[in-house]
């Protein structure tokens, strides 16, 4: 487990970090934005993706705002029907709850006897569902701790069949400064960042579990109607 | 991108792969990649050895307490096994310990298999042990209280031992029987 040092944990608690009330005039908060934006432009360059939303407060929230914002886009173009979600057996449980909650269907892909999603079930289920396929959640590298040789062709089934894939970012340890979901097919991603860096737990707070996605998808991830910085999250592309 | 970072990245996958590559002779890695590699965690497959001898994946987890380790995931994603994740944040000594401590555990699990404790009362179904329970002024477990309570000689087990303040619990039944510990709203109210 990642050692969440105390050294790590003080900063928090430094009256210039914790004491801003959340509604501050945002000319009082210019370090806030500057922080905000250097954390998200960072977040951009290692995960690949375009533009990054800091609302959710724990990765189980970001996955419930990627999900959220994969069946704002389908609606956006007229799939309102798209609401499948695969999973393979071997997702941690939190994926499928997510699926439940932003309003998809869950439809479990089998694993092989390797431990990789096996890629003829998730072809079949992709092809079985191709007219109401919203989105394929996978952790990369996989939760059986091996980096899925099969993850190139599985993006292309998904997204054949008109999917989006949704790369769960809880193993983004073993990914960063080597590959980017963003790059390897993943159309959007939540953050755990107590395993990535050493933030705290956002079970008990004060934690973020920022979601980021590619720019197709940037316009419907969480903002704030208060925030100008918020007002248009398409316009906010780093790379 | 930070060099520092890349680093980061690249300890976290060597030293799971170190883990898994020192300890599979012990405990079986249940997954690993085309390159018999495997990410930055391992799953240590104990179903086997918990069909032949009654050792469970939870009898190792507790008996790492013992051992001084918080233990490793346990029965995910995989029921009946442990997943191992050091990240970047355990020094070559540290990794090395665990290895030690998993290696005697593993010599620990041969002994209830050659029959020399019985499989209803040894070091790894007992565990984790109390200081009350080594302390006591009774003793009648066919193992030795060092045995119990300092497995492995080697630092922390000088006065720096972890001791943890309960033994087994019945995970099961704790998560099936909740107890709320709140005040009763009456201590609250004014």
């Amino acid at each position: 487990m990642k050692l969440n040092a105390a050294t790590e944990m003080i900063p928090i608690t430094w009256p210039a970090f914790s004491d801003i009330h959340p509604f501050a005039p945002v000319e009082q908060a210019q370090g806030y934005v500057e922080l905000l934006g250097e954390l998200e432009a960072a977040l951009c360059r290692i995960t690949g993706y375009d533009a990054v939303s800091l609302q959710p407060n724990a990765g189980s929230q970001g996955e419930l705002a990627g999900l959220l914002a994969i069946s704002r886009y389908h609606a956006s173009r007229g799939d309102q029907e798209r609401n499948v979600c695969l999973i393979p057996d071997s997702a941690h449980g939190t994926n499928a709850a997510s699926a439940v909650m932003a309003g998809m269907r869950v439809v479990v892909v089998a694993t092989d006897d390797a431990g990789n999603v096996d890629l003829v079930d998730l072809r079949n289920k992709a092809t079985e569902h191709s007219g109401e396929l919203a989105a394929a959640m996978v952790t990369y590298p996989s939760t059986h701790g091996v980096f899925e040789e099969g993850i190139g062709e599985l993006s292309r089934i998904v997204h054949d069949n008109g999917g989006q894939l949704y790369v769960d970012g809880a193993n983004l340890n073993a990914l960063v400064g080597v590959a980017k979901p963003g790059w390897f097919g993943g159309d959007v991603s939540h953050l755990n960042l107590h395993k990535t860096f050493c933030i705290p737990h956002g079970g008990g707070g004060p934690g973020v579990g920022p979601v980021a996605a590619r720019s197709h998808l940037a316009p419907f991830l969480p903002g704030h109607r208060f925030s100008p910085r918020d007002s248009g999250a398409a316009d906010r592309h780093h790379r | 991108m930070g060099d520092a970072l890349v680093e980061a990245t690249a300890t976290a996958i060597l030293s799971a792969n170190y883990v898994a590559r020192r300890i599979q002779e012990h405990f079986p890695v249940l997954y690993s990649g085309a390159a018999g590699l495997v990410a930055h965690e391992c799953i240590l497959d104990l179903r086997g050895i918990t069909r032949e001898t009654g050792v469970t994946a939870e009898d190792v987890a507790k008996r790492l307490i013992d051992y001084g380790f918080h233990a490793p995931t346990l029965s995910f994603p995989v029921a009946g096994t442990l997943m191992v994740e050091p990240t970047e944040s355990e020094s070559l000594a540290e990794l090395d310990r665990f290895c030690e401590a998993m290696t005697l555990i593993s010599s620990e699990i041969g002994r209830v298999a050659d029959g020399t404790w019985p499989r209803d009362d040894n070091p790894l179904c007992n565990a984790p042990h109390t200081a009350e329970v080594i302390g006591g002024d009774t003793w009648d477990h066919p193992y030795p209280r060092r045995v119990a309570g300092w497995p492995m000689d080697a630092p922390p087990h000088g006065p720096a031992k972890y001791w943890p303040p309960v033994g087994r619990i019945d995970g099961g039944y704790g998560d099936r029987n909740l107890v709320c510990s709140c005040p009763p709203v009456d201590e609250l109210a004014h």
